[in-house]
């Protein structure tokens, strides 16, 4: 994470990605994923994530109720990629980043935003990106993200995503390092009540 | 980010499981990928052992060429090589399979989920391609040992689960491909 905050500055010097179009649509969606770690009787064992537990969490943390938040996947939320977030459903403000998904790098830091597969209209995208966490500078996974996106000048903004992630997590309290595989899936623009 | 492949490759402490080290394993690959034709349609395509052998020649036959997926081919983790089916002489790496940067270059070797027994160990591996010298995708993998009254491996099953891409080569696109591998091989002990 310092690492890629370090980075900010160069990144803003990248190349815009091929879906500018749809620059900053954030939508709602359901996250869920099963982690392996080693239990105290040595076995492997799995536990769940999922957006549930991710807004409990971050309520927890910001000290309100999780009916309050949204989970929402940020397309382009950075200029180094997509971000997965919690959100206030009220104004839309940022509660927690939950993952930043970073197009690879090749060269310098993050300047593959061109490593996508996309049709000729931009309707389609099947895109590769490096997942950061907390818990580390460095990566800690890769998510495999195919998008639908609305024509550009459509009248309905209609949008469909799904997500296949692969990450670790280091220790934390009394859990081991976690081996987890997610999914995203999600299609409904999020729109702040207020 | 794993992203400083050559200069480092010394650093990393070794591998933990010395019972299978270095063996060359056939592997069986399978999987799909997606390029944008000349057209601009996105068009899916299969992914199997040939056509990993294939980056190494491409257009070229694969008659004579072997995938193996390589136990702790390095200090950094394991590859998939094409070799020589005869000789078992390596041909070319088409993937690198290394464990991940925490705080140095492949510093991540404590980043595994083993059983006490030691029958079972899974990792995710960054990989890296005969292509550029940063990572360009992860594999989640899954080992199993067995073991005969005297301890030693006498059975390897590997199956992960991969993505990766391809840079534009050849005069096609890019390429983002996932799918799965698989190892099942039996080690006969000296006595047998």
């Amino acid at each position: 994470m310092r690492t890629a905050s370090l980075l900010f500055l160069a990144s803003l010097l990248l190349t815009a990605s091929t879906i500018g179009v749809h620059a900053q649509a954030r939508l709602k969606i359901a996250f869920s994923a099963v982690c392996e770690f080693t239990n105290s009787s040595g076995k492997i064992s799995r536990r769940t994530i999922n957006t549930r537990s991710i807004l409990n969490d971050a309520a927890g943390r910001a000290g309100v109720s999780a009916k309050t938040l949204s989970l929402v996947y940020h397309i382009q939320g950075d200029p180094r990629g997509d971000l997965i977030q919690v959100v206030n459903n009220s104004d839309g403000s940022v509660v927690e980043t939950v993952f930043m998904l970073f197009y690879p790098t090749l060269n310098g830091q993050f300047d593959g935003g061109f490593v996508a597969v996309t049709n000729a209209a931009n309707t389609y995208v099947e895109r590769p990106l490096f997942v950061f966490g907390h818990q580390s500078s460095h990566s800690v996974g890769t998510a495999l993200i195919r998008a639908t996106l609305p024509p550009e000048g459509a009248r309905k903004a209609r949008y469909r995503i799904r997500g296949d992630l692969q990450y670790f997590m280091l220790p934390q309290g009394s859990t081991g390092v976690a081996l987890c595989r997610g999914k995203i899936t999600g299609a409904k623009v999020f729109v702040p009540s207020d | 980010m794993t992203r400083f492949l050559a200069p480092a490759l010394g650093l990393a402490v070794l591998a933990s499981i010395p019972a299978a080290a270095q063996q060359q394993l056939p592997v069986k690959v399978r999987g799909s990928g997606t390029t944008t034709d000349a057209s601009g349609d996105v068009v899916r395509f299969g992914l199997n052992n040939d056509t990993i052998i294939d980056l190494c020649a491409p257009g070229g036959s694969t008659n004579g060429f072997e995938l193996v997926y390589e136990l702790d081919s390095d200090a950094n983790g394991d590859a998939l090589k094409v070799v020589d089916a005869e000789s078992g002489a390596t041909v070319c790496v088409p993937f690198l399979l290394y464990v991940p940067t925490i705080n140095a270059v492949f510093d991540g070797h404590h980043v595994v989920v083993n059983s006490a027994d030691g029958k079972q160990s899974k990792r995710l591996y960054y990989l890296f391609s005969n292509q550029v010298g940063t990572s360009v995708g992860t594999a989640l993998v899954d080992k199993r040992f067995s073991f005969d009254r005297n301890g030693n491996t006498n059975r390897v099953s590997i199956t992960a689960e991969f993505r990766f891409f391809r840079l534009p080569e050849n005069g096609e696109g890019v390429k983002v491909c996932s799918g799965r591998l698989s190892v099942d091989h039996r080690i006969k002990s000296p006595a047998q």
